[in-house]
């Protein structure tokens, strides 16, 4: 049921895509289009032939760094989340910092941490982690102060401990937010990495789209592009997949009786 | 012992000062003559309210078992003694299931089992049926007294139902409306094994018309029989309700 209902969900979506594709490959064609240009989506599917290998070394290249920068991002964003939930001296001296940093442009600091670490994997994944750690330590905030106060006055009323009360109540509470900062922030991280590259970088899909595109191989950046789409979804998809794992009382959230 | 009252009488107020949730402001609060201060409090009774207050991210077994927990019971002796009462609380077979697939009145039920398992000498119930629907809330008085008269605790109970108070109480205390002071103490005698059937006798009739003047719900006998028709109008199942006489001020109001 929910199989033939997921199928009708991809559908319309990919049926569009196709008719998409298909009126850029003949307008493309009949307008005649110089390929350096624009080139036709057969011409990109072609470059993924012709250029795999190459492809693949930069992905891998830019995976390592998106997934090291979100690790990061994820222990030192729950972490401080944390940190600032357990004491009100903290909550006062960081949150207001940690909001007011917003407003700096993480990607501005790229050309910073490369006079600072150079062209190697370091500036990039602390790019990749700054971009990250926003949504993933506010969520966690959020989310160890949205336990239900009658739940927590019922604990306390059996004597429980602060701790225990953060164990039982608190954190699979915050759990449920911590996992949606996460997929915002694995989002963001694809975006960092890419942008900490472009800046300069020797390896990586953002450094290979600016070699490729500087000697007019532009179905070579297109190639970049995809990947970096897919990229992206799979690991949204990967976060909600075990966020299902993790939390399996959610599913039968919204057919919560009386 | 049972508190009946008006909204905003303090009923709920005072099984949170008895169970040590805040300070007392005035007066002091005793246990077997020994006076206690509210820290002192916390941790020595087990308090049941009308919400049932289970966590959702635990099955029925872990939510049963948490105030065992609490109290520093190994989690897999826990887990077995509260499945162990289980099938004595109707919810055999349901003990791996998620509080949001349970009805109304099992997770009532859950609730009350953790209350119970916690093992104190004294319970605090505020309005632990009010949240039900009619019949749940009979078959579950029926079974809280069943329950008492098979392991004899302190209950103190805080409840809208005069009904429920008289069939469950030793003691009724009836509050006034702000400021909340004890109007009327009505010891009720009946022996116990209490049945349903206690309600349809004289002295409960009779014990049932004390308690509603005590509460100023039999002022004007005219006056009485014209809200109980206004009652019966507004009730969305009147005949489903016909065990109790719940009132609120709202109502005592119009």
């Amino acid at each position: 049921m929910s199989r033939d209902r997921s199928f009708l969900h991809w559908l319309w979506p990919t049926f569009l895509l196709l008719g998409l594709l298909g009126i850029w490959e003949v307008a493309v064609r009949l307008d005649d289009t110089p390929r350096w240009m624009l080139p036709p989506p057969s011409a990109i599917a072609q470059s993924f032939r012709a250029d795999w290998r190459l492809l693949l070394e930069h992905t891998r290249v830019t995976l390592l760094e998106v997934i090291l920068g979100f690790g990061l991002a994820l222990v030192a964003g729950v972490l401080t989340g944390v940190a600032i939930d357990s004491s009100i001296v903290l909550r006062r001296a960081i949150y207001p910092l940690i909001i007011a940093s917003q407003t700096i442009p993480m990607v501005a600091l790229a050309p910073l941490m490369l006079i600072w670490f150079g062209y190697g994997l370091m500036p990039k994944i602390l790019i990749t982690a700054l971009i990250g750690f926003f949504p993933i330590a506010v969520n966690t905030v959020d989310g160890l102060r949205s336990g239900d106060r009658e739940i927590l006055a019922l604990l306390r009323s059996m004597g429980s401990s602060g701790g225990q009360r953060f164990r039982i109540v608190r954190v699979p509470a915050a759990l449920p937010l911590i996992f949606s900062g996460a997929r915002i922030a694995i989002t963001f991280c694809v975006i960092g990495a890419v942008f900490a590259e472009l800046v300069g970088a020797s390896a990586g899909l953002g450094y290979l789209m600016e070699r490729s595109a500087a000697q007019f191989q532009t179905a070579r950046v297109f190639a970049c592009i995809v990947i970096l789409a897919i990229m992206g979804i799979g690991l949204f998809s990967l976060i909600a997949i075990i966020e299902r794992l993790a939390l399996p009382w959610r599913r039968f959230h919204t057919e919560s009786s009386e | 012992m049972a508190l009946i009252g008006p909204s905003g009488s303090g009923k709920s107020t005072l099984l949170d000062i008895v169970s040590g949730l805040f300070p007392e402001s005035e007066g002091t609060v005793s246990f077997a003559g020994q006076p206690l201060s509210f820290e002192e409090r916390l941790g020595g009774s087990a308090y049941m309210r009308q919400r049932d207050l289970l966590l959702p991210w635990r099955s029925a077994l872990d939510n049963a078992a948490l105030a065992l927990e609490i109290h520093g019971v190994p989690r897999r002796d826990a887990r077995t003694r509260a499945a162990a009462r289980f099938p004595s609380f109707g919810l055999a077979g349901f003990e791996d299931a998620w509080p949001s697939q349970l009805s109304g009145g099992m997770r009532q039920r859950v609730a009350f089992l953790r209350t119970m398992l916690a093992d104190r000498s004294i319970l605090l119930l505020d309005e632990p049926f009010g949240a039900l629907d009619a019949l749940n809330r009979v078959a579950l008085q029926a079974w809280l007294i069943e329950i008492w008269e098979s392991e004899r605790r302190s209950v103190l109970l805080v409840t809208h139902d005069i009904d429920e108070a008289i069939f469950l109480a030793d003691r009724v205390i009836v509050l006034s409306s702000r400021p909340g002071r004890i109007v009327h103490v009505e010891p009720i005698s009946f022996p116990h094994p209490r049945h349903r059937s206690l309600l349809a006798t004289e002295e409960f009739f009779w014990r049932r018309s004390r308690l509603a003047e005590a509460l100023g719900l039999l002022d004007e006998p005219e006056e009485q029989e014209d809200t109980h028709s206004t009652r019966a109008d507004t009730r969305s199942t009147p005949s489903g309700r016909a065990p109790g006489v719940p009132y609120d001020s709202g109502e005592m109001a119009s």
